[in-house]
């Protein structure tokens, strides 16, 4: 496995200087190079693969009642509409509305990976690893903290490693479970000894370092902080991860993911109950970093992949390709629809099935990346290879 | 990033052959010779949950041909205390008793609250509710204590392997109270060494139609949806298993089908589901339909059209022959020959097994018919496994550390209190038939080493060397009792100990140092 240079603040900056030096670049390249930027990025990653024609309805598309008979009954009746877009967003959504009313929020309808298998598990490892191939033991997010040369901090919320985090100095808050906490005692540091430099030793000191900071920013019990690694748990783990990223202002790139979401039958009942926890949760974030953590922080809730512009005949919707993504910030060009949707109509569908992707999603990373870390492109270029330009 | 052990950094052959000279003294393992301790050892981590006293001896000597040949062939026997408690589980009842009650139709439904609620809980609760939990945590507990406490170890890694292969979710409706036949007809199909009979006995079992929504998919011009059609009702085509079947059981992601594969397999599977109770008679043995134990074929769902699967056609108006055809047609693909035998190279050797032992191995699937001995014998006459066993690397599960921990820490008492196992495994994330997605368990260093992950071996082995939990069968096979292990006996579980290992146990005293060793690099590793 070969890692991305920029390993430390050190060599980027001899980096910067070498480039300073060459006659071929641009001067202000080397000024201007990653420039740090005082941001934040949290992806929240919803497993299973959201149907996002559900979430957010485009009720003024002729199509949709006959392809989605049940499914779309109840947006096209209450759906609180998403300003001119033709877009409506499920009751269950109703915060997410009002905050793309407030400008808060933006959605790319027709998001997607390169991904043409329909798997869950190709498509989450496309997106996680963030380069384009299926195959790589180091993630995006990775890339990113190495890429900001140790000046912020990756985190990721959950008890094991996500792909998205492997292969760099994330560290791990796991917001549910039984925590990190160890007895301090000779046995212990005995048991450090043993693993020296290992990785598993490493993994100790990391759970010991983590432990101590989660007591003392949540001032609470860790056993307090049990809860449900689904998305009925989320308000709750917002609520937490947003006091965690208030106190620690050096946690630029963070991540944290939700499991259900893969409705092959009675969908409407199943989002119909995880939407609103989601949204919830969404709305906790944003409440709990209060306006001026808000306003520096960029909150990516993306998918694997959309499923079937059809129903299918168990009330629920199998894989497909394109799906929704949502931006949400207290400074971001909200209120907007990110990129095309090129409607229902059987002949603009993919293989007259699922949605076409029309935003690549690294480049709709790579600008967020861009806004809250100050990368370049060309830094962007190795954090996200093959990125086909910014959404 | 972790530098990796000489041994398994092997870019050529020649790096191997030098290996295997060096400790050419010791003993070139091969399939055919005798295991000394050392390797006996190795051998029970490996296709195992860890040694003890009386497992080192009784595998000592055996060749590694036979312990595999006995881990497939031969069904397991457990201590006679452990099955008068597994004969009283919940999860021991056999599907005739509970299908009348919980199958669909059946007598507990869903609305039906139970007469005694739990206590502390603000919403009524069914009986079929209360019964479920109950159930599914015994029937996954239970695994765990066969898998602990069995006299053929390599039997229950293998079982567990399949039934990670066949991955199926406790939790979704009734599978609760299915899990544990489920477990049993894998085992039966397993003593068949067959892949195909393991791949049949999963897909013609309730468990599986259920988990993967088959059950519902039913023919667009089925009679069945034609009738529900006039009532207002649309039903159609579910493909979620014959996406799974493809991609996860057979001949995996990458392998060349497509999308009108994946669509030709879920016609072709049309009328697979399972047996509802308030089905008349008539009907269960009407013409075309077939009842496998609680899984039924219903010709009334089915689509009779032609299909095309992976280039082979099948004509219309066939009906549950056609299924068995297409899982006989994706056991034998090579592709699924290559997928088998990179998955159990994973999982049994090293998270980047040598290419040419997978090789080996897929070839050897493919000229025995998907044999399952025959496909592990490349791996384990293989130059990399010998060297392997010298130097576990697999980073173990969790389920393999809370089973191996706990046979090291009773030392051939028969371990008869799951709850401690249970609720580690829980938490540590591998608690059997708790995974909600299909692909099963991850099998590599980055699915488990975290420093969450960590945190938890570490508490569980002070938990173990601390015996607060008595987990053990007490003689008298009433009652539980504190396991008996001190550091002496933990140290001839573990093994060849690092030097830095042995300089870290220094002056601790003997509960700290069973604690340490249970910590230790060398035991997080098989």
């Amino acid at each position: 496995m070969s890692k991305p240079p920029f390993t430390s603040r050190r060599r980027l900056l001899l980096a910067g200087l070498a480039f300073a030096a060459s006659a071929t670049l641009p001067r202000a390249f080397a000024v201007e190079n990653n420039a740090p930027r005082d941001g934040r990025l949290l992806v929240v990653f919803l497993r299973g693969g959201l149907d996002g024609l559900f979430a957010f309805a485009p009720v003024a598309d002729p199509n949709l009642p006959s392809m989605r008979p049940g499914l779309s009954r109840e947006v096209l009746a209450s759906g609180i509409p998403l300003g001119r877009s033709g877009f409506a967003a499920h009751p269950a959504c109703r915060p997410l509305a009002e905050l793309y009313a407030a400008r808060e929020l933006a959605f790319a309808p027709c998001l997607g990976t390169t991904d043409r298998s329909r798997s869950h598990f190709q498509a989450q490892d496309l997106f996680e690893l963030g380069h384009g191939r299926t195959q790589g033991r180091q993630g995006f997010l990775a890339r990113a903290g190495e890429a900001t040369g140790g000046r912020v901090r990756s985190i990721g919320f959950s008890a094991n490693p996500p792909l998205t985090l492997q292969g760099g100095d994330a560290e791990l808050l796991p917001l549910s479970g039984s925590g990190l906490q160890l007895r301090h005692d000779r046995t212990l540091d005995a048991i450090r000894a043993m693993h020296g430099t290992q990785a598993s030793g490493k993994a100790i000191d990391q759970a010991l370092a983590s432990q101590a900071e989660l007591d003392r920013v949540t001032g609470m019990d860790p056993k307090a902080a049990r809860g449900a690694a689904g998305v009925a748990g989320f308000p709750k783990a917002a609520a937490t991860m947003a006091r965690i990223l208030k106190e620690q202002p050096r946690i630029g790139l963070a991540f944290i993911d939700l499991g259900g979401f893969d409705t092959h039958a009675e969908e409407e009942g199943a989002l119909g109950r995880s939407l609103p926890q989601l949204a919830e949760g969404l709305l906790a974030l944003r409440d709990g970093l209060g306006a001026a953590e808000w306003r520096r922080t960029q909150v990516l809730v993306c998918t694997e992949f959309g499923r079937t512009a059809r129903e299918n005949g168990t009330r629920g919707t199998d894989h497909g390709h394109a799906g929704l993504t949502l931006l949400l910030g207290g400074a971001i060009a909200g209120g907007r629809q990110i990129g095309d949707f090129p409607g229902l109509a059987e002949s603009r569908l993919n293989e007259g099935r699922d949605l076409p992707v029309t935003v690549d999603w690294r480049s709709l990373l790579g600008r967020s990346l861009k806004e809250t870390q100050g990368f370049d492109m060309a830094t962007l270029q190795k954090v996200l290879p093959g990125i086909p330009g910014l959404a | 990033m972790k530098a990796c052990v000489a041994s398994l950094c092997r870019p050529a052959g020649g790096a191997l052959l030098f290996g295997a000279l060096l400790h050419a003294t010791v003993s070139i393992a091969g399939i055919d010779q005798p295991m000394d301790e050392a390797t006996a050892r190795a051998m029970l981590n490996r296709f195992g949950y860890g040694a003890d006293r009386a497992s080192l001896q009784a595998t000592t000597g055996m060749t590694p041909r036979h312990y595999l040949d006995r881990a497939i062939r031969t069904k397991p026997a457990y201590p006679a205390a452990l099955n008068a408690q597994l004969a009283a589980s919940p999860a021991a009842q056999p599907l005739d008793r509970l299908w009348p009650l919980y199958g669909p139709g059946g007598s507990e439904r869903l609305d039906k609250p139970a007469a005694n609620q739990p206590p502390g809980s603000d919403t009524m609760r069914s009986q079929r509710e209360i019964d479920g939990r109950q159930m599914l945590v015994a029937a996954s507990t239970d695994r765990l204590l066969e898998s602990a406490n069995s006299d053929n170890p390599g039997h229950e890694a293998l079982l567990n392997f399949w039934l990670n292969h066949f991955s199926i979710h406790g939790l979704k409706q009734i599978n609760k109270f299915l899990v544990a036949d489920y477990t049993r007809q894998l085992e039966r199909a397993m003593r068949e060494d067959s892949f195909a009979a393991l791949l049949k006995a999963s897909f013609f079992h309730p468990a599986m139609q259920i988990y993967l929504d088959n059950n519902r998919s039913v023919a667009a011009d089925s009679r069945f949806a034609q009738r529900a059609e006039r009532v207002g009702k649309q039903l159609g085509i579910n493909e979620n298993l014959a996406r799974e079947l493809l991609e996860l059981h057979t001949l995996g992601i990458d392998s060349g089908y497509t999308q009108a594969d994946v669509q030709a397999l879920a016609r072709i599977i049309t009328g697979a589901g399972v047996l509802n109770n308030r089905l008349p008679e008539r009907v269960v043995s009407g013409p075309g339909a077939e009842r496998i134990g609680y899984f039924f074929f219903d010709p009334n769902r089915h689509d009779f059209g032609e299909k095309r699967l992976l280039g082979r056609s099948y004509p219309g108006g066939h009906g549950i022959d056609e299924i068995r055809q297409a899982l006989d047609q994706l056991a034998s693909h090579p592709k699924t020959a290559e997928h088998i035998a990179g998955k159990l190279a994973r999982r049994f050797l090293a998270d980047e097994p040598p290419p040419n032992v997978v090789k080996a191995m897929a070839a050897a699937y493919r000229n025995s018919g998907g044999r399952i001995s025959a496909t592990l014998a490349p791996l384990v006459d293989s130059p990399a496994f010998a060297e392997s066993l010298k130097h576990p690397s697999k980073f173990k599960e969790p389920v393999d550390f809370v089973l191996s921990a706990a046979r090291a820490a009773c030392d051939g008492q028969v371990i008869g209190n799951g709850q401690l196992l249970w609720r580690s495994a829980q938490d540590q994330g591998q608690a059997p038939f708790m995974r909600s997605t299909p692909d099963g368990y991850g099998t590599q260093e980055a699915d488990w080493l975290s420093p969450p992950a960590m945190a938890k071996r570490i508490r569980l082995a002070q938990t173990l060397a601390s015996r607060p939990v008595p987990l053990a069968i007490a003689a008298d096979g009433k009652d539980f009792t504190a396991c008996r292990a001190d550091a002496a006996t933990v140290r001839v579980a573990v093994g060849h100990l690092s030097p830095e290992t042995r300089a870290a146990l220094t002056g601790l005293s003997p509960q700290e140092e069973m604690t340490a060793l249970l910590a230790s690099p060398e035991f997080m590793r098989r």
